[in-house]
């Protein structure tokens, strides 16, 4: 198999794994955060964080771009202290899959973290346990499956990210294409039997995503 | 601290140690509003209560349960006082407020609250468990000695959707010895049994907690729990406290019914 072929392939597969894992770190602490605390203005808030749930990704790429782009306000600074630019970059594409998956992570977690019964939760407290122990030890397992079920989504979502990335990331075969893209300029370049191949993959491949974490998700306890 | 079956003091007999008063009474002077959706409960709990065991009695909505929440550290009261055992757990004027975790309050909750992920001895652990590594063996021996006195031994690696209520209550008992606390709560330990069960589980739960030498406060609305627990009777009605009865004296002249009825009517009726 040659390049063109392997490496949307593989530069999806990088680019999503670590999208979800940057939305896991965050979804859930601010889902717990959300979960935990009252403070004015948090639905709003939800609201806000959620938007890239139902934003066109091409709004979201324009709004990254502003944010991150030469002129823009991160952007700008990433480049006069560290000399670092996103733009055009697989690094963007990460930002941008990882802008785009955040919601479904953060959005079941806080669902699945407010399902805790507060009893369990109480009943660590008074066996001693510090709250950010309450987190792991109650908190997490209980809402594991949830979280779980978001990732998965996230993941998902992150390897079909077609927009916002092409905004950001540009579509550079070699560099930053990834296998949507790919699939894209293979169509239209009129190359069908690499569309076809391609399609054919990424199929393959979100399946065998979805039937092992299906099987990681059958639970061992039942309530 | 970590003895099983500290035999000295038997919980009906009189206090053995010569103590000032304090140190003997729970006093709590309480005032907290709880908001749900669409009600509003305010709560005005002012006791000072002496014994070892006292029981928190009253009809549901009288605000008990709260009050032992707010033993517990659960439930922050907007103003007052709590004071167990001569320890301030809560001052509002003076900023006071230890929480739940440094109480060294055992609780078992109404229904239990079992971990569900976890089997038998690892929820009888988990107040035990360092935060990394297993047990250390002074406290591994300490659950094996608990599990075998309330009877869960050959249960320890069952999870709690395996086992049967009086099992599971008998597991959250054991989890809330397990920690060495200095007072124990209960919350209606016995509405969640039938009534052929409760009878037994009464029993076994008293014979267990005998064996502990441990100031216990219990909410209930039955009886029968008064009547087999009760030292000093708080009774509850309309979110406040309507007298503090020195329930096991006053037994030995009047029948469970004389103290009891004129608590049962004033709580009925409205202010």
């Amino acid at each position: 198999m040659d390049t063109t072929f392997l490496f949307p392939v593989q530069l999806s597969l990088r680019v999503a794994t670590l999208a979800t894992l940057s939305s896991l770190t965050f979804g859930v602490l601010a889902g717990w955060v959300f979960h935990r605390y009252r403070f004015p203005g948090k639905e709003l808030l939800d609201s806000i964080l959620s938007l890239p749930m139902v934003l066109p990704p091409t709004v979201l790429g324009y709004y990254l771009i502003v944010l991150l782009g030469r002129k823009g306000f991160v952007g700008h600074w990433l480049e006069e202290t560290f000399g670092v630019t996103l733009i055009f970059t697989w690094q963007g594409a990460v930002i941008a899959a990882a802008v785009v998956s955040f919601p479904l992570i953060f959005k079941s977690a806080r669902a699945a973290l407010d399902a805790v019964e507060r009893k369990y939760e109480d009943a660590a407290r008074t066996m001693g346990y510090p709250e950010w122990r309450v987190f792991l030890r109650v908190c997490l397992p209980l809402a594991g499956r949830g979280i779980l079920a978001g990732t998965m989504l996230a993941f998902a979502r992150a390897m079909g990210e077609f927009g916002a990335t092409l905004m950001i990331a540009g579509n550079l075969p070699g560099r930053t294409q990834t296998l949507s893209l790919a699939v894209y300029s293979a169509t239209q370049a009129g190359q069908d039997d690499l569309a076809a191949q391609l399609v054919l993959l990424i199929s393959v491949l979100c399946t065998l995503v979805l039937w092992v974490s299906g099987r990681l998700l059958t639970p061992r306890w039942q309530a | 601290m970590f003895m099983i079956g500290r035999t000295s003091g038997s919980p009906s007999g009189a206090p053995m140690h010569a103590q000032t008063p304090s140190a003997r009474t729970i006093s709590c002077d309480i005032d907290t509003r709880v908001t749900a959706p669409g009600a509003e409960f305010r709560l005005r709990a002012r006791f000072e209560a002496p014994g070892r065991r006292i029981a928190l009695f009253g009809p549901s909505g009288s605000g008990k349960s709260l009050t032992l929440l707010a033993l517990a550290g659960l439930l922050k009261p907007h103003a007052g006082r709590i004071a167990v055992r001569d320890k301030v757990f809560f001052d509002a004027a003076a900023g006071v407020n230890v929480p739940a975790r440094k109480r060294n309050v055992g609780m078992l909750f109404q229904d239990y609250a079992l971990f569900p992920h976890l089997t038998v001895r690892d929820n009888v652990s988990f107040g035990l468990k360092p935060v990394f590594g297993p047990l250390r063996p002074a406290h591994r021996e300490r659950v094996d000695e608990l599990l075998e006195l309330c009877g869960l031994a050959a249960l320890a690696g069952q999870r709690p959707a395996q086992i049967s209520g009086g099992q599971r209550q008998r597991t959250a008992l054991a989890r809330a010895l397990a920690t060495g606390p200095d007072l124990l709560l209960l919350d209606e330990p016995f509405t969640a049994l039938d009534q052929p069960l409760r009878e037994k589980m009464r029993a076994e739960l008293f014979a267990i907690l005998e064996r502990f030498d441990l100031p216990m406060v219990m909410v209930s609305h039955d009886l029968d729990d008064v009547e087999h627990f009760a030292q000093t009777l708080v009774a509850f009605g309309q979110g406040r406290v309507l007298d503090v009865v020195a329930y096991e004296d006053r037994r030995r002249t009047e029948t469970a019914r004389q103290i009891l009825d004129p608590l049962f009517q004033a709580a009925q009726s409205p202010d």
